[in-house]
């Protein structure tokens, strides 16, 4: 047992100096990752007045069962098909608000990427809290 | 039949060392997309503390496999693999309890939702999680069989 909790010490110090070289390298990366960055709250997106876009990440069953009022529905499972309808309603001058289920979903930021990197939209925003943030 | 006994443990460790080596290679290209998976768990309320352990726990997971693959601090790895799995299937089942509906990150950036794989990701790690300690008893029981008195 003694020697068995030796040898997973001397892991855990092998694994660490690659981890430090790579910190090191991927130093930025890690840095834009843990920054909120492009989340706003609920109170700022309404500032934004009749520019707003709201688009609902979310599964499309979730956006069948209620959504907030205006929200087009873009989630990657059906990227290609609902994609089309977004170009539709978006022109420059539209503040594009992303919201998934919750705090912890990772949907509303891909589809922020996606929008971003594939559609080539500037003004693009997450909204903090998601669905779950808002007020009932 | 002794074939078997021996065939037996031998996948077993190809398996595991394997899942391990690959797990640590699918991130450690890119740490950030894994401290944000491990964010999402809200379990880790500081980002630093994610962010290290973001760049720290693939190049774990790779010498951890790599010591199962080549039976080189075979004992550790083993137990370090057990304690490893045992957290991330806590972590797990803590995310799907709490309702988060977030991606798994455990190879990773790919798709695998907790909410809706949940059965299937939990089945994985506890499998994963028994080959390990079947492995680790067996090395504690060669070495007791081997050891003097």
């Amino acid at each position: 047992m003694t020697q068995s909790i030796r040898q997973m010490a001397a892991l855990l110090g092998l694994a660490l100096l690659p981890a430090l070289i790579s910190a090191g390298i991927q130093w930025d990366n890690l840095k834009a990752a843990t920054e909120p960055g492009d989340e706003i709250s609920y109170e700022t997106a309404l500032g934004f007045g009749e520019k707003i876009l709201w688009i609902d990440a979310r599964p499309s069953p979730s956006y069948a069962a209620g959504h907030i009022d205006g929200a087009i529905s873009l989630n990657e499972d059906h990227w290609q098909e609902l994609v089309a309808g977004f170009i539709d309603e978006w022109d420059d001058n539209r503040i594009i608000v992303v919201y998934c289920d919750g705090g912890g979903c990772d949907a509303s930021h891909a589809v922020a990427k996606r929008l971003r990197e594939e559609v080539g939209v500037k003004n693009v925003h997450v909204l903090k809290g998601g669905w779950k943030a808002l007020p009932k | 039949m002794e074939s078997i006994a021996k065939v037996i443990p031998l996948l077993l460790r190809l398996t595991l060392g394997g899942v391990f080596v690959y797990a640590g290679l699918t991130k450690v290209t890119n740490p950030g997309d894994f401290a944000k998976d491990i964010l999402h768990y809200h379990l880790i309320p500081w980002p630093a503390a994610a962010a290290a352990l973001a760049v720290y726990l693939p190049w774990f997971e790779i010498f951890c496999g790599l010591g199962i693959l080549l039976q080189r601090l075979y004992a550790g790895a083993l137990m370090a693999v057990s304690g490893m799995m045992l957290v991330f299937t806590c972590a797990l089942a803590s995310a799907w309890f709490r309702g988060l509906d977030i991606a798994c990150g455990c190879f990773g950036k790919t798709k695998v939702d907790i909410q809706t794989h949940f059965p299937a990701l939990m089945a994985r790690d506890l499998t994963l999680l028994a080959i390990a300690v079947v492995l680790l008893v067996r090395v504690f029981r060669k070495g007791k069989a081997a050891s003097p008195g």
